[in-house]
């Protein structure tokens, strides 16, 4: 007969299995639904301090 | 006037303040307050510990003076990457990349270990000692990635208040021992019996008292996703350094008082036993409970900075821009996130602990290193006053000779105890970078890698 520590195993295994499923069939829908250029459409950082540069000497 | 042009592409979503670029820090590294650090106390004894705690302290402090510096004007994913590739060149940022990635996910993978061997010690102790702890391993890096994988803000916010959880329980521990009254529990003229083993033991006892602050410089990895990276950055990290000096001495006075250094030097759980000899069962409960959430941070700090050194190599194309994909929704790196789970897995599950220890320090290490290069050479190129800086590290260039000598001690220390771990990580990155040089540097755009809005560096 199974205790509490088994069913927690099996609880681990299931959680595990049913949230990596979750992203697996995430990052495929996303990759199926956009255009591929989009989604690797990122650029580097800038943040506000880099939009107002000095003067170059 | 150099300006940055608007970008309308699915970038990384800017929501991070200073106190989660602290969670970050200080999450990935306040597990080593808890375990790994008191190895130290074993090469050296207790004093030595001492000394290793205060001396990498400086090491770390250089560190996180210059990263401020730089990363608050690369605010960039990928952190010291970023870095390496806009001060030095190409190949010293793969092999920067590649060390950040190896050394996140090894820390993860020793994490989750360790979080899920806590659980088997807690079914031992209540009866069932055969607890199966992979189910564990596997669903505390399942369920950190989905996290991750959700949003940056949902799991840097949940970092920070399991990280200050962790930390109140440190210093819960300190008002349990009374060390200002007279019956306190702390035998410190009684315990701390001089250096067992010399100066030498000094000395290698500093490759463990790099336990004490080893991932603060990860606080970098957010910067493309603050609000203002140039304040978030500098104030987050120095805090988080502030933080953990304070945790480290106080782990350190509680631990060598309560303990004899003969066993303190080989404890798994040190604070967590430290808590036990005061008798008491709820510091016991809240210490258990503080080891616990120190190593869930940790694991989830490592999975959210690896992933992001991994996305930003794909983003330049050093290895395939498939990994470089934001997603629309969540804003997050997430084919990174998912490319690393089964890799953290299998560390988790094959490599042995030790090992995992010794190859995060040495590529740490390895980071530390060159960055006092970075630094002079940043100065060089881009003197004070031609580029707007967050933050300016005061008397440069100590703080990069310092660091550089600190760095090539920590290292000997390593020669004495692991030389045959050294020896094999250098060898595979020169493999490595013979491998980028000849097989990947030709995918990579060359024109499109310089991207900060920067005049041209001095003498160009």
């Amino acid at each position: 007969m199974m205790d509490f520590w088994n069913v927690l195993e099996y609880a681990a295994w299931g959680i595990s299995g049913g949230l990596m499923l979750w992203m697996l069939i995430d990052a495929l829908r996303v990759g199926a639904e956009h255009d591929a250029d989009a989604l690797i459409s990122s650029r580097e950082g800038s943040d506000e301090l880099l939009a107002f540069q000095e003067p170059t000497p | 006037m150099s300006t940055t042009a608007p970008h309308h592409g699915i970038n990384l979503r800017k929501v991070l303040g200073p106190i989660h670029v602290w969670g970050l820090g200080v999450g990935i590294v306040l597990v080593g307050e808890f375990m790994g650090w008191n190895f130290a106390v074993g090469k050296g004894g207790a004093l030595a510990a001492l000394i290793a705690c205060w001396v990498i302290g400086l090491l770390y402090t250089c560190v996180a003076m210059i990263d401020s510096e730089v990363t608050s004007t690369v605010a960039a994913a990928g952190g010291q990457y970023a870095q390496a590739k806009h001060i030095v060149g190409p190949l010293m940022a793969f092999n920067v990349a590649l060390y950040l990635v190896l050394a996140y996910t090894m820390l993860e993978a020793g994490n989750a270990f360790v979080a899920a061997d806590l659980l088997k010690t807690v079914a031992a102790q209540m009866g069932h000692p055969d607890l199966d702890s992979r189910p564990f391993v596997v669903l505390v890096i399942t369920s950190l990635a989905w996290l991750n994988y959700r949003g940056v803000f949902e799991s840097l916010t949940f970092n920070y208040v399991i990280t200050a959880v962790a930390f109140v329980s440190i210093l819960v521990l300190f008002w349990g021992v009374q060390p200002f009254s007279d019956v306190s529990l702390l035998r410190h003229a009684d315990l701390l019996t001089g250096l067992p083993y010399g100066w030498i033991g000094v000395i290698a006892s500093l490759q463990f008292g790099m336990w004490y602050y080893l991932g603060i410089e990860g606080t970098c990895q957010a910067a493309e996703e603050c609000r203002s990276a140039s304040r978030a950055i500098p104030l987050g990290t120095m805090t988080g350094m502030i933080t953990l000096v304070i945790a480290a001495s106080l782990t350190w006075y509680m631990a060598a008082g309560l303990m004899p250094w003969e066993y303190l030097g080989q404890a798994y759980t040190p604070l967590y036993d430290a808590a036990t000899l005061t008798g008491s069962v709820g510091l016991k409960i809240f210490l258990f409970v503080g080891t616990l959430f120190s190593t869930l941070a940790s694991a989830n700090g490592c999975i959210n900075d690896a992933a992001r050194a991994w996305f930003s190599l794909g983003r330049d194309r050093y290895m395939p821009p498939w990994f470089g994909a934001v997603h629309p929704r969540y804003r997050t790196p997430f084919r990174s996130i998912l490319f690393l789970i089964p890799i953290a897995v299998v560390f988790a599950w094959q490599v042995p602990l030790d090992g995992v220890i010794t190859f995060s320090i040495l590529a740490g290490l390895l980071g530390y290193t060159f960055m006092s290069f970075n630094v002079v050479r940043f100065r060089q190129l881009w003197p004070l006053g031609s580029i707007k800086r967050g933050y300016v590290h005061p008397f440069h260039p100590l703080p990069a000779a310092v660091l550089f000598m600190l760095c090539l001690t920590v290292f000997f220390a390593t020669f004495l105890g692991y030389a045959d771990y050294l020896i094999s990580i250098l060898v595979f990155f020169m493999l490595a970078s013979v491998w980028f040089h000849l097989h990947r540097y030709k995918f990579v755009k060359r024109g499109e890698q310089f991207t900060m809005p920067w005049p041209r560096p001095r003498g160009y």
